[in-house]
């Protein structure tokens, strides 16, 4: 048989390459050919995700491409700029947003055969805080109505006020959000075997996954009254494990679950009383021995450390963790398994530790470029799995470091591009000053703030949502996320001057500052007034310098040092990044802080890497 | 003696002895190799492949000898399969011919070598993004079978779909 077509190959093939499609390519296919149409419909309406923000697209023309892009459709308002480079305004973009529901609810009821192909939704922005949310509301609900009956795995709703506001107990669903006990009641009627929130009807669940809140207060209630009361032996395959307790009660909710089940893990630890030996026995108290099934870990910091001391020591805390559950996993008859990590830190609005704004940066740099990704291939032989990382907000901890921010701003990365808007950055600095919660007034801005700042809204790119967890990441593509030069971590947006400002007196001392009660204005109008610096200059702009300083920790990592024939510095050691005895590159993506690196080697072995959306 | 060999035959009785480590790449054929030598392999084992023509089955095999020490993220993990770009060497072996690149796909189809599999389907996928209609029939070769009203009723249809 000569195969001269797409359409000459078997279905279940031609069905194979279609999930691997986004959204615009499965519409196009299906106009082609009937052949199409019904395989690229049941694609395109069966993973519908709704935000505000498109969606990040890897390079057409580039070296990688991932087909991350492929996993949901995504109801979006608009591509963030007009061709002519205007910003849509959230009313724009919530306007589309509304349109779009509008038309696939029209699809929906015209042609019903498409519900049945729903199978997931997502719903992951809270509308409500950009105004005028009724009309959305209306069309998700009527959505809701058009596939009451039908079986879905999901459909999630992110926020609690939308919760409210869309009641979903009339679909049929493999996986719920429960807010109530009546809610949870009300489920029960034909699908799950529970009439009542009671120990007895919850083990009738056989659950495969149970995720609670991480509000502590929430998630302690339901742990301490439903597993721990009951002895409860929790046989889930995904969960929650939140050691934020008294050790005692901590002890006794590791002993609920049954290890070996486990796939799926994020573990929430570390509170403000900076007791580093806690964390420590907390992290003992997970048998690594047992996990030999382990596949997807996240790691969460719960409590903000004021220091850097203590934010070190907790990093390496974990990573000795990490170390001994790979080497269990490596040991174990199942070998590792362990292929997802994310490590997620919790840091201070203001970029700014009790202990200054210097701390040993070069030892956070080298934990997580170089100790981590080492210990997660040196125990790990060639018949191993690669690994996704995951440190989604690693660039926005390194930014608490205020001299290495500097270098970058001043002494980084010389291309064109950055030259032009680092540069802009630098500007920025000279004419914005930030709200200072502790002095109550408006202070400079310095790098480590601009820095903390943007990878604050990078780590957006990520969803953020304590029941999907930090083990989601994988499943979602990246959004699309602006920033305007003015919101920020804080919530006082920077203030704009018209003239260049350097309060001097802040750097006499702050004894001088905390004196100081009066606003100090310069000259400065109230308001903000036009101000050039907005989402359409941060647009794909600044990330890309981020991405690009990020560049020289992925090359550490994957041990590719060919020196620098301008640099004074010749002596080093050149490495060619390929595999060695102590390096078998084992890492397929890379993600930090939102800058999405693949990693691969040359047809000679050779290591290189490559940023998939930042380019 | 040497350890025994899969002896793989291809539709035009071309025979390619390989490693059991490498033809087990093939899911098909590790089970076959498994539920007929429950004590292990003792002696060199056939199997045929009367769907593969030896062209396509050494390209097969070429590829199983290349990756016979890669784990591959398990099948039923979407996420991870979708995060994975084609590997560079993937990418390499798979510049062939249209033709030959379903023929892969066809023969890792039937020999159950998902992997493989995949790799083909995401080279597809490349070429179809970015693609009007109308350049996808050309390149694929394919026949339009609908009206004008139609392919217009499909872009209504799914209209809240579309990049904007």
């Amino acid at each position: 048989m000569v195969l001269s077509s797409l359409m000459d190959l078997p279905p279940a093939v031609r069905n194979n390459v279609l999930q691997f499609l986004p959204q615009q390519a499965l519409i196009n296919l299906a106009s082609t050919n009937y052949v199409f149409y019904k395989p690229c419909m049941q694609r395109l309406y069966e993973k519908i995700l709704i935000q505000k923000d498109p969606i990040l697209k890897s390079d057409p023309t580039g070296r990688k491409n991932d087909f991350s892009d492929g996993n949901h459709t995504v109801i979006y308002g608009l591509s963030h700029q007009s061709s002519k480079g205007k910003v849509w305004s959230d009313s724009a973009q919530l306007k589309m947003i509304n349109a779009r529901l509008s038309v696939l609810n029209s699809s929906l009821s015209i042609n019903t055969e498409l519900l049945g192909f729903i199978r997931e939704i997502h719903i992951l922005d809270d509308f409500n805080k950009f105004g005028h949310d009724h009309a959305i509301v209306e069309n998700l609900t009527k959505l809701v109505v058009q596939l009451k009956g039908y079986q879905l795995d999901k459909f999630f709703i992110g926020s609690v006020k939308l919760r409210k506001k869309i009641d979903v107990s009339g679909i049929k669903l493999k996986s719920v959000v429960v807010d109530t006990v009546e809610q949870f009641n009300a489920l029960g009627m034909d699908y799950l075997p529970v009439e009542k929130l009671n120990i007895h009807n919850f083990k009738k669940l056989e659950l495969e996954s149970l995720i609670l809140p991480s509000e502590e207060r929430s998630y302690w209630n339901f742990a301490k009254e439903i597993i721990i009361a009951h002895n409860f032996n929790l046989k889930v395959a995904t969960f929650k494990l939140m050691l934020t307790e008294g050790i005692d009660v901590c002890v006794q909710l590791v002993k609920s679950l049954y290890w070996p089940h486990v796939k799926n893990l994020e573990i929430i630890l570390g509170n403000e009383e900076e007791d580093s030996d806690l964390v420590i026995d907390l992290l003992n108290l997970i048998p690594t021995e047992y996990c030999i099934h382990l596949e997807k870990l996240s790691i969460i910091q719960y409590g903000v450390y004021t220091t850097h001391k203590s934010n070190e020591i907790f990093d390496m805390n974990i990573i000795n963790f990490i170390d001994n559950l790979v080497q269990f996993q490596s040991q174990s008859i199942t070998k590792s398994k362990l292929r997802y990590i994310s490590i997620k830190h919790n840091l201070p609005g203001t970029a700014n530790f009790d202990d200054g704004f210097e701390g040993n940066y070069l030892r956070r740099y080298k934990l997580f470029g170089h100790v981590l990704p080492k210990i997660l291939v040196s125990h790990r032989d060639e018949e191993q799995s690669k690994i996704n990382l995951f440190l989604p907000n690693l660039f926005q901890s390194f930014a608490c470091y205020d001299q290495p921010m500097n270098t970058m701003l001043w002494n980084g990365c010389k291309c064109q591009h950055c030259e032009e808007y680092l540069g802009k950055l630098d500007h920025f600095l000279m004419y914005h000053k930030y709200y200072n919660f502790r002095l109550k007034s408006y202070r400079d801005l310095n790098s480590s703030l601009i820095m903390f700042t943007i990878g604050h809204f990078l780590s957006q790119r990520l969803p953020e949502n304590e029941l999907l967890t930090g083990l989601c990441y994988l499943h979602f593509p990246l959004r699309n996320v602006l920033w305007n030069f003015h919101d920020n971590a804080i919530k006082v947006p920077f203030r704009c001057y018209d003239i260049q400002i350097v309060d001097q007196g802040e750097y006499d001392g702050e004894k001088d500052d905390l004196e100081e009660e009066e606003d100090v204005f310069h000259d400065a109008q109230d308001e903000i007034s036009h101000c050039t610096y907005n989402s359409a200059v941060y647009n794909r702009n600044i990330p890309i310098c981020i991405s690009h300083y990020l560049d020289d920790l992925v090359l550490k990592l994957i041990n590719l040092n060919r020196g620098n024939a301008e640099s004074d510095d010749l002596g080093g050691e050149f490495n060619d990044g390929g595999d060695s005895d102590d390096l078998k590159l084992n890492i397929n993506k890379l993600s930090l802080n939102g800058i999405s690196f693949t990693l691969d080697k040359e047809l000679n072995g050779t290591h290189f890497f490559e940023d998939l959306y930042d380019y | 003696m040497s350890a025994p060999k899969v002896i793989v035959i291809s539709s035009d009785d071309e025979k390619f002895p390989v490693d059991p480590k490498v033809a087990e790449k093939s899911l098909l054929m590790k089970n076959m190799i498994n539920d007929l030598n429950p004590d292990g392999l003792q002696e060199d084992f056939e199997i045929p492949t009367p769907n593969v023509r030896a062209n396509v089955l050494a390209k097969v095999l070429e590829w199983c000898e290349h990756h016979k020490n890669t784990i591959f993220p398990d099948d039923d993990d979407d996420d991870a399969r979708k995060s994975a770009p084609v590997e560079e060497w993937d990418k390499n072996f798979l510049k062939v011919d249209q033709e030959m690149l379903y023929e892969i796909m066809l023969a890792a189809n039937y020999l159950n070598i998902r992997p493989l599999l995949d790799a083909g389907c995401k080279m597809v996928a490349e070429m179809i993004k970015g693609k009007s209609p109308e350049e996808l029939r050309r390149i694929f070769n394919i026949v339009n079978d609908f009206s004008p009203e139609e392919e217009a009723a499909i872009r209504r249809e799914n209209e809240w779909a579309e990049d904007r």
